[in-house]
């Protein structure tokens, strides 16, 4: 390799950091979004100040838009009778009645959202205008709900951001601000009383807050006729089966809400056996005698579902009982929770109405618990045959240590003869 | 019996054995109000043959992987003939082996009994005791369930706060940055090749110090012991021996009937850690202290001042025969005897501290 040759190798490095360093130089420098916005307001202090405090976080800043994108006006200019002038689009803070349509303005116009964030619906506006919030802002109410009321105006962050207002631990006291009632009784407190609560509280995101059942830009209450649609979202085979259960058509002429009639509103509670059938607190026994068809099926419901339940407790309570023996009872937990599944599901088929696949079900739980009960019964029989063992065990140590024993004293006795002999 | 004594014959014409049976007879145990002392380093030896034996048993089950271990075990506790009792008589001993090493530590201090000629017995001993230790560490985690993985886990983020070499020793106990699957592969190869090995040589030696040096008298009993006839090896010391086995024995028993060892639940490195994870109860004492001190002492993290201090009384431990001059020459220490008792009732008052502290959460 000539001299030269090496020169140039030695060179490529050196050229490489020079047009990194070139082509870093040559990226022109991003204005921030504010412009003279910002650098005005920043200075102003107080109520003036505080949207540009709120901005620097806000989603649209981050993605290169400035405030006029909203107010309008002129971003680059310093005097403020050109930058906020009606001749450079200035429009000041938006009214109420304008929001919805400012920020659709953006949001539902699928090519200019696309350059920003393509996988963002962009049906919200249209959604809006169904809603209930629409229509109270339409008859000029002065409290009714526009995007800013529940994103914020300034500092709004993706909804995915767990400092949102609508991320799904913190939606429901955002809807509390307008949506709370005196005394608890509100749909929010009732909700904070329910399995759905509970559910998100122990950390499951995807358990039902407001938006779930009303919808969230077209949020309206939902009609007797759509709860089970509602519902059905989470709960599928439940409502499948009441639209195919003799319910739905006496709840369709009595104008019942499906779900709701039995399971409650907001307050959903976890269901339990003693609701079904006619006894105290029994949900049937609302609107079945226990003497008509509807009230003997529900008692037959009702027994079955018992039956199966105490059978499961009762085997639960004998493995766990071996168990904190010692015994390794992996066998009968598999057959316990296949129990505890065909329970589930023999609760689930009650929304059908049908006694006879109730009791079909519950009876292939009651034969996984006899099998949880018969693994526990011959595990306390490998109890007693080991303590059998171990007694034996323990007879036969005991003999030899007392046969040890009587070898040391004689062989003790043996050497304090033979010491007395010597003396 | 005449077939007995053709293979004496034939085991002493080519190991010549005779000159050391001779020697066992005429070694004689002193005999003193303590002498009951001496029964718990064979006590340990005993432990340690049960654990021997069954870890070779459990051996032909186990296999050392994430996916399979903890099926393994369960597969030997259920489905294996008298699996159940070999497993919880290993897990047993495990533990009373270890009880069994710290009060016979205990009482060779106490006697100060490792003055020289005796320091080299006492420094094997005590690395059979970090061997012993290394044992209940490495083996709690084989069975892979959820305490073992976060008490393994809490138990090497300890070596982690090691000034400079910390982040290098944790990575080499873990075979990376968590407890995972090459852990485990880690801790199996320490627990049934690396440490057996290395116990099996110093239990050679330190019993053949045992067997040179004979057992210590402390100075306080030497003239009971002077009085009172010596009690020979053979066979008296022997079937003594022989009767305390037993009881271990029975005891072991007892325990895997009655108190079979827990299998609990399998080990998912991504589930939480469950509330009040404690460490076996032979680390406690550390455990609890760790958690008693402040985040920081004088500006420095208080756990690794902890562990700092924990590290210096270990090596002053190990240093006795050094430090103790008087037991060189065979004199009473009261010193020595108080700084003992001190740091003996503070583990022990700090391991029952702990265990009450984690019944109460």
């Amino acid at each position: 390799m000539t001299a030269a040759a090496r020169a140039a190798i030695a060179l490529i490095p050196l050229a490489l950091v020079a047009i990194i360093r070139i082509a870093a130089a040559a990226e022109p420098p991003t204005a921030p979004p504010g412009g003279t916005c910002v650098e005005c307001h920043a200075g102003l202090g107080g109520e003036l100040a505080k949207p540009v405090e709120a901005f620097t976080r806000d989603v649209h800043s981050q993605r290169g838009l400035g405030c006029t994108a909203c107010h309008g006006g002129d971003p680059t200019s310093p005097d403020q009778e050109v930058a906020m002038s009606r001749a450079k689009g200035f429009r000041g803070a938006p009214a109420l009645r304008d929001v919805p349509t400012l920020c659709g303005g953006c949001h539902a116009d699928v090519v200019f959202m696309k350059r920003y964030a393509p996988n963002l619906p962009t049906d919200q506006l249209a959604r809006y205008v169904t809603s209930r919030h629409a229509t109270e802002l339409a008859r000029g109410n002065p409290r009714a709900a526009v995007c800013s009321s529940c994103h914020q105006a300034h500092g709004i962050v993706s909804t995915r951001d767990a400092r949102s207002p609508v991320y799904p631990t913190r939606v429901a006291s955002t809807c509390a601000r307008c949506h709370a009632r005196p005394g608890g009784q509100g749909p929010v407190e009732r909700w904070e009383r329910s399995v759905h609560h509970a559910a998100l509280v122990a950390g499951d995101l995807s358990a039902p807050t407001c938006p779930r059942c009303h919808g969230s830009h077209g949020a309206a209450p939902p009609g007797v006729e759509s709860v089970p649609a509602v519902c059905g979202q989470c709960h599928p085979r439940n409502m499948q089966l009441f639209r195919g259960s003799p319910h739905l058509s006496a709840f369709e002429a009595g104008s019942l809400s499906a779900c709701g009639e039995c399971h409650g509103h907001h307050d959903i509670l976890h269901p339990d056996d003693a609701w079904v059938g006619v006894g105290k607190g029994a949900v049937c026994a609302r609107c079945h005698a226990p003497d008509d068809p509807g009230g003997e099926a529900a008692a037959k419901l009702a027994a079955d579902l018992g039956g199966a339940t105490a059978l499961l407790r009762n085997a639960e309570a004998r493995v766990e009982a071996a168990r904190e023996r010692g015994m390794l009872m992996t066998d009968a937990q598999v057959a316990l929770e296949d129990a505890r599944q065909q329970i589930v599901q023999a609760r689930t088929l009650v929304h059908a109405a049908y006694p006879r696949q109730v009791d079909e079900q519950t009876r292939q739980a009651s034969v996984a618990s006899r099998k949880a009960l018969d693994l526990a019964s011959r595990a306390f029989g490998e109890i007693r045959y080991r303590r059998t063992g171990l007694l034996v065990a323990l007879v036969v140590i005991l003999v030899t240590i007392v046969a040890l024993l009587l070898q040391i004293r004689v062989v003790d006795a043996r050497r304090r003869q033979a010491n007395a002999g010597r003396r | 019996m005449r077939s007995a004594r053709s293979a004496w014959r034939f085991l002493d014409d080519r190991l010549r054995l005779e000159p050391v049976v001779a020697f066992l007879r005429e070694k004689e145990v002193p005999r003193h109000r303590l002498t009951w002392a001496y029964f718990f380093g064979g006590l340990s030896l005993f432990f340690l043959a049960v654990q021997v034996t069954t870890g070779i048993l459990l051996l032909l089950y186990y296999r050392p992987t994430p996916e399979a271990a903890y099926e393994s075990v369960e597969f030997v506790m259920t489905r294996v003939e008298f699996g159940w009792l070999v497993r919880s008589v290993h897990a047993w001993s495990a533990n009373l082996m270890v009880l069994s090493v710290v009060v016979h530590m205990s009482s060779v201090y106490l006697m100060r009994s490792y003055g020289r000629p005796r320091d080299l017995t006492w420094w094997t001993g005590m690395l059979l005791l970090a061997a012993t230790l290394g044992f209940g560490f490495s083996g709690y985690l084989l069975p892979w369930n959820t305490l073992a993985f976060f008490a393994t886990r809490v138990g090497t983020d300890m070596v982690g706060k090691v000034p400079l070499v910390g982040g290098s020793l944790l990575r080499v106990l873990r075979g990376g940055e968590d407890v995972s699957g090459a852990t485990l592969t880690r801790f199996f190869g320490l627990h049934a090749a690396v440490l057996p090995l290395l116990a099996f040589v110093l239990l050679g030696l330190h019993l053949l110090l045992v067997q040179r040096h004979n057992v210590h008298v402390p100075p306080s009993l030497r003239e009971e012991a002077r009085r009172r006839p010596g009690i020979p090896f053979l066979p008296d010391f022997t079937l003594r021996e022989l009767v305390v086995w037993l009881i271990g024995l029975a005891l072991l028993a007892a325990l895997a009937a009655f108190r079979p060892w827990e299998l609990g639940a399998r080990a998912d490195p991504f589930a939480s850690a469950p509330a009040g994870i404690q460490p076996e109860w032979y680390f406690l004492f550390v455990f609890q202290t760790l958690k008693l001190l402040p985040a920081r002492i004088l500006g420095v993290e208080g756990e690794l001042l902890g562990l700092a201090a924990f590290g210096a009384a270990a090596v002053l431990w190990f240093l006795a025969p050094v430090l103790d001059r008087a037991s060189r020459r065979g004199e009473p220490s009261r010193t020595a005897t108080v700084v003992g008792l001190a740091v003996l009732l503070y583990a022990a008052a700090m391991t029952l501290y702990a265990a009450l502290a984690g019944r109460r959460s």
